[in-house]
């Protein structure tokens, strides 16, 4: 299947932002005009949400349960300027097998010749983070996207599954598996949370490509149902969102990951549990820390 | 450290746990899996040749699970097969087996069994996923399963009875001989004024069961019965006597006198039976004398086959036929770990100058090639590296091709007759 458009699966640990910041991206892409697909591939199916208005859009797999014949009008429609939005979706919470819904999902929708019928220039795939078994590295395995970016904040927990989600990718990058595109800090609150990020990038020989502060903003436009570029045009978020989607759009600046082991990743925290509160009490000063 | 297993010739655990109930008469069984799972059984079973009765391959029921059922669970799937079934399908007994897939997926069968429990239906489980073993663990696990849970379907009266005797541990179709090896143990229990439950063959069926927990003794014929004993044990307090398979005089008289004094009864109570089979054994074994050393019949042997069959058959073949055992080649194992705690390789260094464990094809190839053995006991794999050596091959173990199998045995004092003159004939058509 020839590829058509740049396809970027995005991660990142649950609630950590992935669906704000993939939709923010692709209504700024959209509206640099841009044909933008955005994928949910979360059980969660609320990805493009803020795309269209919060209305109601079965799912792919709500479509392939009732065992009809499935058309992509059926599971699909447009949102802000166009953006495809499209919810694989998934079982009930604790049965069935989610990581299978993912694959089954993704290959339904190259049956239906979604990309030749769209002719996207962008897809963004907005995968549940947690790396927690082989369907969820579906997207990024196989060539279905060459690139993925990981949302993460400075705790440690969404560090965690970013490393995780490193490790994934160097075990499928040799096979035709996607290269890392880098780290998108979000939620980002305080003074030493980029430097967190950025040494965590630089270990594992990455790097971060945006920075979004957590912000009002984001909340009451999530609130009105829309993304911030849409709600708040204007606001300072809008355009960090927009630099972002440039920078995403155009960057071709892909590496392989090498993720810390566990005993490293553990030692790495703790330096940095040490250094942060040193920082709080005021024994050193932050540039001295970094 | 991966490696390659050529030709395993074991299937999985749903494979054993379905070819087992399949021989119980008044179970149905119902496979929660894809529908390749149940009929990949019943093609691999013919390669047993046992025929097979009742329900089996293409009519076992199952759900034939679909990529649906695998994202959003197949419990619900499975309910409607267990309605279905038990609309449509005769039994005393169901017996829903899990498969690879769904315990993956984490199906609730359980649930599923125990609604139809509620409503009063003969329905248990057994949880096993084919990736848990090979047919050993399904024969071991379903046994015990049975075992466990008949009692919550059926109203058993409880009442001991003193001569009944469970028998457990030889596998239906894996051991290519089970039915002639149950009816012979049978027929030998029989003689001392026993009953046994053989739960297979003509009188088995799911009576047999019903009635194992009012038994006075388990016997254990193979690692793979233990569990059912044990199970047996726990619940109804029935204790086991792990044996080894009797076959000729000497190993059925000791066979005989050890399950009477495990049940208090005078060993004079056997001594009419005994006689009598002893007439008849040396009856036939006086026969062979004559061209005992003419042919000799003291052949270099390798065996390849289950722990339990092929101890059988090597001790008979040393002790009657002074046979030189040379290698022994065991393939009813699962994992490389389950070796380290085998009990019986001690016994079995008596037995033979060689022992070794593989289900590779190829590595049991070469071995074979590599001995001395001027006579192969295996199975049908076996024939080409009998063909190579220009020996012969006695079909003692699962696969067998081209063969129809229904009573015979190589067990017991009949059994050994049998096997006197399958193992002369290969000597004569080998030197032919
Ligand atoms: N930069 C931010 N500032 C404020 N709130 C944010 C920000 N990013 C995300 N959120 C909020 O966090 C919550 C979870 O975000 P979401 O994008 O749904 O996470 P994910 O898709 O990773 O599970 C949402 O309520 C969202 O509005
Ligand atoms: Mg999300």
């Amino acid at each position: 299947m020839a590829k058509v458009g740049k396809h970027i699966a995005i991660y990142g640990k649950g609630g950590i932002g992935k669906s704000t910041t993939t939709s923010n991206i692709s209504a700024a892409l959209a509206e640099a005009g841009y044909r933008v697909i955005q994928i949910g591939c979360d059980p969660k199916s609320d990805s493009t949400n803020t795309l269209r208005g919060n209305t109601y859009l079965p799912t792919v797999l709500d479509s392939l349960r009732e065992g009809n014949k499935i058309h992509l009008e059926d599971i699909s429609v447009e949102g802000f300027k166009g953006v495809l939005c499209i919810e694989s979706g998934g079982p009930v919470p604790g049965v069935g097998c989610a990581g299978r819904g993912i694959n089954a999902a993704v290959s339904l929708l190259q049956e239906l010749n979604l990309f030749e019928e769209f002719k996207p220039d962008y897809v963004l795939y907005d995968v549940l983070g947690d790396v927690v078994c082989g369907g969820f590295a579906v997207p990024i395995r196989d060539g279905i996207t060459d690139r993925a970016y990981v949302v993460s904040s400075s705790d440690f927990m969404a560090i965690y599954a970013a490393n995780n989600l490193f490790k994934a990718i160097n075990k499928y990058a040799p096979s035709n598996g996607a290269k890392l595109g880098g780290i998108i800090g979000n939620g980002l609150s305080a003074g030493y949370s980029k430097a967190i990020i950025d040494d965590f990038a630089s270990k594992t020989g990455t790097k971060a490509v945006g920075y979004v502060p957590r912000s009002l903003v984001v909340s009451q436009s999530e609130l009105y149902g829309k993304t911030v570029i849409e709600a708040n045009p204007d606001s300072e978020h809008a355009d960090i969102y927009r630099k972002l989607a440039k920078y995403i759009a155009e960057s071709e600046d892909l590496v392989v990951p090498n993720p810390l082991g566990v005993a490293d990743l553990r030692d790495w925290a703790r330096e940095w549990g040490d250094k942060i509160y040193n920082l709080e009490t005021g024994v050193i000063g932050a540039g001295e820390a970094i | 450290m991966a490696s390659v297993i050529e030709k395993p010739r074991n299937g999985c655990a749903l494979h054993g746990a379905v070819q087992t109930i399949e021989e119980i008469r008044g179970v149905v069984p119902i496979v929660h899996s894809n529908a390749g799972c149940a009929v990949q059984n019943y093609l691999s079973k013919k390669a047993g040749g046992a025929y097979h009765g009742g329900i089996c391959g293409y009519s076992v029921p199952g759900t034939a699970v679909q990529e649906r059922h695998v994202i959003f669970g197949g419990a619900s799937r499975l309910r409607e097969q267990i309605k279905n079934t038990l609309k449509v399908v005769e039994g005393d007994l169901y017996i829903v087996l899990n498969s690879c897939e769904s315990s993956m997926v984490g199906d609730d069968v359980s649930a599923m069994a125990k609604e139809a429990q509620e409503q009063g239906e003969p329905v248990i489980d057994s949880l096993l996923a084919g990736f848990h073993g090979d047919v050993h663990a399904g024969y071991e696990a379903v046994m015990a399963d049975i075992m466990e849970k008949i009692p919550l379907v059926k109203k058993i009266e409880t009442k001991k009875e003193e001569r009944l005797v469970n028998i457990f541990g030889i596998l239906p179709q894996q051991d290519i001989y089970f039915r002639g090896d149950l009816a012979e143990i049978k027929r030998i229990l029989e003689g001392i004024g026993l009953k046994a439950n053989t739960f297979f063959g003509s009188s088995g069926g799911v009576k047999e069961c019903e009635q194992a927990g009012n038994a006075a003794l388990s016997l254990v014929f193979s690692r793979w019965g233990l569990k059912a004993a044990e199970a047996l044990n726990t619940s109804c307090g029935v204790p086991y006597l792990v044996t080894d398979i009797p076959t000729g005089l000497e190993e059925v008289s000791g066979f005989v006198n050890r399950v009477l004094e495990t049940l208090h009864i005078p060993e004079e109570a056997a001594r009419p039976f005994l006689e009598k089979e002893a007439e008849e054994f040396y009856y036939y074994f006086d026969r062979l004398e004559e061209e005992f050393y003419e042919l000799h019949y003291n052949r270099t042997l390798a065996l390849v086959g289950d722990e339990s069959n092929v101890v059988k058959l090597a001790k008979f073949l040393k002790h009657y036929f002074l046979a030189e055992i040379e290698t022994v080649i065991i393939t009813d194992f699962y994992r490389q770990e389950d070796l380290t705690e085998d009990k019986k390789a001690e016994e079995l260094k008596s037995l033979a100058e060689e022992i070794r464990f593989s289900k590779d094809r190829r590595e049991i190839r070469n071995l074979l090639l590599h001995s001395q053995a001027e006579l192969i006991l295996g199975s049908s794999l076996e024939m080409e590296a009998a063909k190579k050596k220009g020996i012969g091959n006695l079909e003692i173990s699962y696969p067998v091709y081209k063969r129809a199998i229904l009573q015979k045995t190589y067990t017991g004092i009949r059994g050994a007759v049998a096997l006197a003159e399958d193992y002369v004939t290969k000597i004569k058509e080998m030197d032919d």
